[in-house]
């Protein structure tokens, strides 16, 4: 039989569950004849219950104002291990989901279909122009699909730097495999300059127009 | 407080604890909820602190519960044969609402709390204060569970027998 001493050891044990059935059953059956023990039972999980119920302790005044100024000082640069290169990403981030690129890239967009308007049909800028401009979207679209097929799939984010980063890489791989094989003006620097540099870009800002669309904005 | 000795020490380690845990962030794996992360970052760190001030208690005597017997009761309130001879009253005060009603009720508990042995404190702090399961605390201040389990029950027994005097005298 269980006695009045070893209950209020055992009580712990009770209420955190951990008790053989054998245990349990012999500490039931002495509450069941004991009133003092409910009562010391009851004054236990009472005290559980209060302690539950403290009131937070409130922060003091500067030290919530120390602890917000270091926090605010260190946010930018500490949230990886390359500070610096975070920092870039961050500012590029900030730059390519706003509106400031867009007038440089139609400025250059339009340099571009004037200086084809220019050269003509038969200009040397033209020749091959239409499918080697093709091919370096195409190979910066690629990576750009994939990467955001991934974002969806694995419930990712996706920044508008990592688009556009992949989307150059994407072309870059283009016109370099291009430049050796296929491309029949690879020494015509106006075509290169034009088609396939001008490609790259293209496909970078492209890249980085992705990222607006609206299934990949944070949720 | 539970680790180091000053109240200024103290809020030095929170304060490290925070940036701490933003400069983490990007690496907490959500093994564990956040909240445990973040118990767990504090306490290394003032752990850490503790050993470097080497003016806090041995943590060694942090994972042992301690041998010596700390029996829930007074000994005296029971008659040799373990049935009780001084048994508890029913309290007058019959839910938490009640007893933290009056300031002094609450002070006295603050107070009583803060009388318990560090690795009791601890235990009874994150488990009954801050809400966390046994499997939390032990992750937490890296002790076995049946140690939680014993520092968990002294430290309820002494806060229970600190209050039953209150009321009593009350």
């Amino acid at each position: 039989m269980l006695t009045c001493k070893e209950l209020t050891e055992l009580i712990t044990d009770y209420l955190e569950g951990r008790m053989s059935l054998g245990q349990r059953l012999r500490f039931q059956l002495h509450l069941g004849m004991c009133r003092r023990c409910r009562i010391y039972l009851r004054q236990m999980k009472m005290t559980i219950q209060t302690l539950g119920k403290l009131p937070d302790e409130p922060i003091p005044a500067d030290v919530r104002e120390e602890l917000l100024m270091r926090f605010r000082s260190m946010r930018p640069a500490s949230t990886a291990a390359f500070p610096a290169w975070q920092s870039i990403v961050a500012v590029v981030d900030g730059w390519l989901s706003g509106r400031g690129w867009i007038i440089p890239g139609g400025v250059l967009l339009a340099a571009a279909l004037l200086a084809v308007a220019l050269g003509g049909e038969s200009g040397p800028l033209v020749q091959g122009s239409a499918t080697c401009l093709l091919t370096e979207l195409g190979a910066g679209a690629a990576p750009v699909a994939a990467l955001i097929l991934a974002a969806t799939v694995f419930r990712g984010q996706v920044t508008a730097s990592s688009l556009a980063a992949v989307a150059a890489l994407g072309a870059l791989a283009g016109y370099l495999s291009l430049l050796g094989s296929v491309c029949p003006y690879s020494r015509v620097t106006p075509h290169v300059l034009l088609v396939h540099v001008g490609g790259i870009l293209a496909a970078t800002l492209l890249g980085a127009l992705a990222a607006r669309l609206p299934w990949l904005r944070p949720r | 407080m539970t680790f180091v000795s000053d109240r200024s020490v103290a809020e030095e380690v929170v304060q490290d604890t925070w940036l701490a845990v933003i400069r983490g962030l990007p690496s907490f794996e959500r093994r564990s909820t956040l909240k445990t992360w973040i118990f767990r970052i504090l306490v290394n760190r003032a752990k850490t602190r503790a050993m470097r001030e080497a003016r806090s208690i041995p943590f060694s005597s942090f994972e042992d519960p301690g041998g010596e017997e700390e029996p829930a009761v007074d000994p005296v309130r029971f008659l040799p044969n373990g049935m009780w001879a001084d048994p508890p009253r029913p309290w007058h005060e019959d839910s938490p609402d009640k007893l933290l009603m009056r300031q002094e009720t609450l002070r006295r508990l603050e107070r009583e709390i803060e009388k318990l042995p560090p690795n009791q404190r601890a235990v009874l702090t994150l488990r009954d204060i801050e809400g966390f399961t046994s499997e939390e605390v032990c992750n937490i201040l890296e002790i076995s569970e049946t140690n939680q389990r014993v520092l968990l029950h002294r430290a309820r027994s002494k806060i229970r027998q600190a209050l039953e005097q209150y009321l009593r005298g009350a």
